[in-house]
């Protein structure tokens, strides 16, 4: 029952995290949705918990012991979420790559233009 | 005495020096480079240097290009080919900062592209000029890259670290547009020769560095190497418009 309800206070806790940092325009909005919706889906899981759901779910999957579904999903999203920010990191160095670029070539055409 | 077409190339020439803190060489190279190859434009692209290379670099009388953050080799080596592209130049040559690299040598580089038969032209070290020697270590990396690189770009190539080079104007737009990030020698040459431009090795005489270390070395050895074997294997390793 401890158990329960500590799961619920972090969801809560995670959920509260999430909408402030929304409301504080800290996220895009598609990592403010997925955010929303993985709080929002850790709330609803750790409301099931006293049910019994769990278990029937976890059996559903055919994993016999139910936390170490938590644990299969939750690695599934941890890497697919890192993957995902390892390619937008990729590409935004790229693209400061050729702001640098850009902003050196057009600093010497400004000067060499006021030397004229 | 440099031959009239020679001449006529320099005038038509970009140098492209890459520097990142040489305060200390930046001047000499410089000065060489006039002296030497008379006529051409000397761009030196300061990659985000803590030091005083950008103002002795124009002290010198080369222009500056000056990075507001350091990108690494790469990107910085590209802005020259960017700069050299825009400007209409006909050939880039590209010789590194730290005086390693003499400029009294670039004309063997660029006799080799105006006969015509490479796209881009490398000074090789090891190609019986000069008595250039590199530690022990060193020189197994090189050997292992240089097979590699041999075996996948199907020609011999002896000194594939070299950033010696002389590029034509359809080489120049190739990198300008596409050019690795990291460790971009070897890399480039496989890139070269993906897009169908031949690229030819002549040897040169090296000096050893004058000051400061290579930008390779520790832990960063691994990483290069790996990253290399993995472009070597999978074609070009890098994210888009790298």
């Amino acid at each position: 029952m401890k158990a329960d309800l500590l799961a619920a206070a972090i969801s809560l806790i995670f959920l509260t995290v999430t909408i402030r940092a929304i409301r504080k325009r800290q996220l895009t909005e598609l990592m403010a949705i997925l955010w929303l919706s993985v709080s929002i889906g850790t709330v609803i899981l750790s409301a099931l918990l006293p049910l019994g759901t769990f278990n029937s779910l976890s059996r559903f999957f055919g994993i016999a012991y139910p936390p170490a579904m938590i644990l299969v999903f939750g690695m599934a999203f941890v890497i697919l979420f890192t993957f995902r920010l390892s390619v937008s990191l990729s590409r935004l160095s790229a693209r400061q790559k050729i702001l640098v670029q850009e902003l050196a070539l057009m600093r010497a055409q400004a000067e060499s233009e006021r030397t004229e | 005495m440099l031959a009239p077409d020679v001449r006529d190339a320099y005038s038509r020439s970009c140098v492209v020096v890459p520097a990142y803190n040489e305060g200390p060489s930046i001047e000499k190279v410089i000065v060489g480079i006039h002296e030497h190859m008379p006529g051409a434009a000397v761009v030196v692209v300061n990659d985000g240097s803590s030091d005083d290379t950008e103002a002795r670099a124009r002290a010198a009388g080369a222009l500056v290009l000056s990075l507001a953050l350091n990108l690494g080799i790469g990107g910085a080596v590209q802005t020259g080919y960017k700069y050299a592209m825009a400007q209409g130049f006909s050939y880039a040559i590209q010789i590194d900062g730290d005086g390693q690299h003499e400029p009294s040598e670039a004309h063997h580089l660029l006799e080799q592209l105006l006969a015509g038969e490479a796209d881009i032209v490398i000074g090789s070290r090891w190609l019986g000029r000069g008595n250039y020697v590199a530690p022990r270590n060193r020189r197994y990396g090189m050997k292992f890259l240089e097979s590699l690189v041999s075996f996948r770009a199907g020609t011999r190539f002896t000194d594939t670290t070299s950033g010696f080079r002389a590029l034509n104007r359809r080489a120049i737009s190739l990198f300008a547009e596409h050019y690795p990030t990291d460790y971009p020698e070897v890399e480039s040459i496989l890139l070269a020769r993906h897009h169908g431009l031949e690229v030819r090795e002549v040897p040169v005489v090296m000096k050893a560095r004058e000051h400061g270390h290579s930008s390779i070395r520790g832990l960063k050895t691994l990483y290069f190497m790996v990253r290399i074997t993995i472009a070597l294997l999978l074609g070009v390793v890098g994210g888009e418009n790298s």
